[in-house]
């Protein structure tokens, strides 16, 4: 029976047979190709993509569209362009997913699409209260605290 | 944190009123027409991050105009970062309700509203949490007595328990405990 089947089906077989893994991994193994044996991202709720390159490259460029809504001299726009192009520069080199995540060093791909999606989803909301736009007179009070503790007294003194 | 507040004011300086740092822990104080803002690009701008509510709740302060203070304590896992959040209100008027952004605001605020009074704009179910079905009154607020307005006792000839207004057969005794030796025994004529 098994040698009638192709050889990422029959990995599949027998890797569902032998490998414990809870309902969710079913989708999982077929990443195996593209994201080496990784079938968890070990965190709950966030399943493995694998195509998560592609998706992630194709977040940042719609970030990088929907931004152009904010003025160029808002400082959100150039923070969000600075991160946005630094993490695509990285996506679109060819190298592994594992490399890219190293490289850019702020968690799994998976977790970086979650990131961009939660900007995308910022941007027209940041375009419509403008918080950039500060009215005459509008100051921002900073207090910093940074005396040293004092030491405990030393009994007998 | 002082470089992440301070780029927070450059990039949201509509939003903010006051930074406070103190020994790496942030504090910014905003309007309450804000909150939702400053609150929902706490929460998905990317180096920001703070998925976490972590505390929702008032403080009074009687002597200011505005006496109430809602605190929200915002965690970020992925970068190991707390920041709070902190608005200004006073009696009458309210502040918006994050249970949109947050779920877990949601028995936070209703706490809020039943000890303190602060009323919460657009939240999903605002009534008692904490105090007795028919309790008067908001008991955390600083103008409400230690022992409150009531107190209770089992009615033998109704069969139940009542309510009645309260009766303090002896006078509140209040110890500044400054001293450490015994007070009844030591005290200054204070009469």
């Amino acid at each position: 029976m098994a040698s009638s089947m192709s050889s990422a089906s029959a990995l599949r077989f027998w890797a569902s047979r032998f490998l414990r893994h809870q309902e969710s991994h079913l989708g999982a193994l077929s990443a195996l190709g593209a994201r080496g044996y990784k079938t968890t991202t070990g965190i709950v709720g966030v399943e493995v993509d694998p195509e998560a390159p592609d998706t992630l490259r194709h977040l940042l460029k719609k970030i990088l569209r929907e931004v152009k809504v904010i003025p160029e001299n808002a400082q959100y726009r150039v923070s969000v362009e600075t991160m946005a192009n630094q993490r695509l520069e990285v996506v679109s080199k060819d190298i592994s997913p594992e490399q890219m995540e190293e490289e850019i060093g702020q968690g799994q791909l998976e977790e970086l699409i979650l990131h961009a999606r939660d900007e995308l989803s910022l941007i027209p909301k940041m375009a419509e209260w403008k918080p950039w736009d500060v009215p005459e007179g509008h100051k921002i009070k900073m207090v910093v605290h940074d005396e040293p503790v004092p030491l405990p007294e030393e009994e007998g003194k | 944190m002082k470089s992440f507040l301070h780029n927070l004011m450059l990039t949201v300086p509509g939003l903010v009123q006051e930074i406070h740092v103190q020994k790496n822990e942030g504090t910014i104080i905003v309007e309450p027409e804000n909150v939702k803002e400053i609150l929902t690009f706490l929460r998905d701008h990317t180096s920001c991050q703070y998925k976490l509510l972590i505390e929702l709740c008032g403080a009074d302060y009687p002597s200011k105009e505005r006496r109430f203070e809602v605190v929200y304590e915002l965690l970020s896992v992925s970068s190991n970062a707390r920041i709070r959040v902190k608005t200004r209100v006073d009696e009458y008027k309210g502040v918006s309700s994050v249970t949109s952004i947050f779920s877990n605001a949601g028995w936070a605020e209703r706490e809020a509203w039943d000890l303190y009074g602060i009323f919460f704009q657009d939240h999903p179910d605002l009534r008692r949490i904490l105090t007795d079905y028919g309790f008067e009154g908001y008991p955390l607020r600083k103008d409400f007595p230690l022992s409150g307005f009531t107190e209770v006792r089992y009615d033998e000839s109704n069969k139940r328990v009542i309510y009645e207004p309260l009766e303090m057969p002896q006078e509140f005794r209040s110890f500044d405990l400054q001293s450490p030796w015994n007070p009844l025994v030591h005290t200054e004529d204070k009469s």
